[in-house]
């Protein structure tokens, strides 16, 4: 009981969501992209099917992982961190790419395969999975500085 | 038709009719995505002016232009695509409230007793009553300012359980870099080898809240937080104390 109370307050007190909620974004954007080549290099629809999937959870997560940043700024930071201003507008603008992938992708099975599209949806998922790498960077700036 | 998956030998689909883009395909492509980056790049430096933010500072940035980069009313409106957008307004910083007298608005409970310290955004409104003159009490402004001025910071309440849990890794116990030991009161005073690290009265020119403030203590692992170093700020400028 007392070791499940300590989980538990390390989980909500201690340690900081935002850093635990951010790893989602990064690993699914960065897996999806590597996937989508694979699928490409394979050609095979299955993997290419795996990509998709892997987005839009990757969309999901961008939430939490929005969600748990805004809280930290503004409980354990107090409305004081530096470099708000940039992660959240990155931050915006992955949720948005990522969503737009997803759904035109939902609509569209084809994006991939279809040789006018290729290259643009390949970009995509490798400019959502730069803008992640990017946002931990600077949350790294954060913590530890520059 | 179908392939098989490596090792697994479960059956996968694979195209055979894959197509790879044309010339003139691929440059429109490629194109649309730099057209796309650019509208981006603008459009990110544009809401970097409207807030004020300037990454270039704040990545070189020392000491107290990295952490007041983004004052609080920079906090964008369209902060996430969640329904409320700060709804919170952010305390400000108990430093310099010696101005603000705590006034009838500001309590928000009538009657009660004014707190000693305010805890949000004091109004320094010359004339809350139309009578000014009546001696109400809550109207004696003498006493107050000097309440305000220092915050209530303990040192062994606020200050040292930040150095222990810290600090002490490299600065007491085991390990005291650069002769700083910062596991008691009579050390911290003392400072390191070469001489002491905190002005008691001047946090400002404290060497050790110069090294926290700009992230280069703790060496390694997060800054302190904000309040952290807030509470180190307030007992230096309150003497330093014992207390
Ligand atoms: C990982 C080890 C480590 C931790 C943790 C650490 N320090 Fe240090 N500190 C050092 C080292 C090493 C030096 C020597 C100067 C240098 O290398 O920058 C130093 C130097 C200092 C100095 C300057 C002393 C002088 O006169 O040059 C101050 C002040 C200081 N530390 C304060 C702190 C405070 C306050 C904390 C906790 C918030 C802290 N340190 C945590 C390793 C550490």
């Amino acid at each position: 009981m007392e070791f499940i109370n300590r989980l538990i307050n390390a989980l909500v007190d201690v340690h900081p969501l935002h850093s635990m909620t951010v790893h989602f974004p990064i690993a699914l954007t960065g897996t999806a992209l590597l996937f989508l080549v694979l699928a490409l290099w394979r050609r095979n629809e299955a993997l290419e099917q795996a990509a998709f999937y892997l987005i839009t959870l990757s969309a999901v997560s961008t939430i939490v992982a929005g969600l748990t940043g805004y809280r930290d700024y503004m409980i354990r930071f107090e409305g004081d961190a530096p470099l708000v201003n940039v992660k959240i507008f990155l931050g915006v603008t992955l949720f948005g790419l990522t969503t737009v992938i997803a759904l035109t992708r939902w609509r569209r099975s084809e994006i991939l395969w279809r040789p006018s599209t290729m290259i643009l949806y390949l970009s995509a998922f490798a400019g959502s999975f730069g803008l992640a790498t990017v946002l931990g960077f600077l949350g790294g700036v954060i913590l530890y500085g520059f | 038709m179908t392939d098989s998956f490596w090792k697994t030998g479960a059956p996968s689909p694979r195209r055979q009719d894959l197509l790879w883009p044309s010339l003139t395909q691929a440059l429109r492509q490629l194109g649309i995505v730099a057209v796309m980056a650019v509208v981006w790049g603008v459009l990110l430096l544009g809401y970097l002016g409207l807030t004020g933010g300037q990454p270039a500072e704040v990545m070189g940035g020392d000491s107290e232009s990295t952490l007041a980069v983004v004052s609080p009313t920079d906090t964008p409106v369209v902060a996430l695509p969640s329904p409320t957008p700060s709804p919170t307004p952010i305390p400000p910083t108990p430093t310099l409230v010696a101005t603000a007298e705590p006034t009838i608005q500001e309590t928000s409970v009538p009657g009660a007793e004014p707190s000693p310290r305010p805890t949000h955004t004091p109004v320094p409104s010359p004339t809350p009553t139309p009578s000014p003159v009546l001696p109400t009490p809550t109207q004696t402004p003498a006493p107050v300012p000097e309440a305000l001025e220092t915050p209530q910071v303990s040192f062994a309440a606020d200050v040292l359980p930040v150095f222990q849990r810290r600090c002490r890794n490299c600065h007491g116990g085991e390990k005291t870099e650069e002769g700083l030991v910062l596991s008691a009161y009579p050390d911290v005073m003392t400072g390191s080898w070469n001489g002491p690290v905190i002005k008691p009265g001047n946090a400002e020119e404290s060497y050790l809240v110069e090294m926290v403030a700009s992230g280069k203590m703790p060496k390694k692992g997060p800054r302190l937080l904000p309040s952290e170093i807030q509470a180190i700020r307030d007992w230096i400028d309150a003497g330093a104390l014992d207390n």
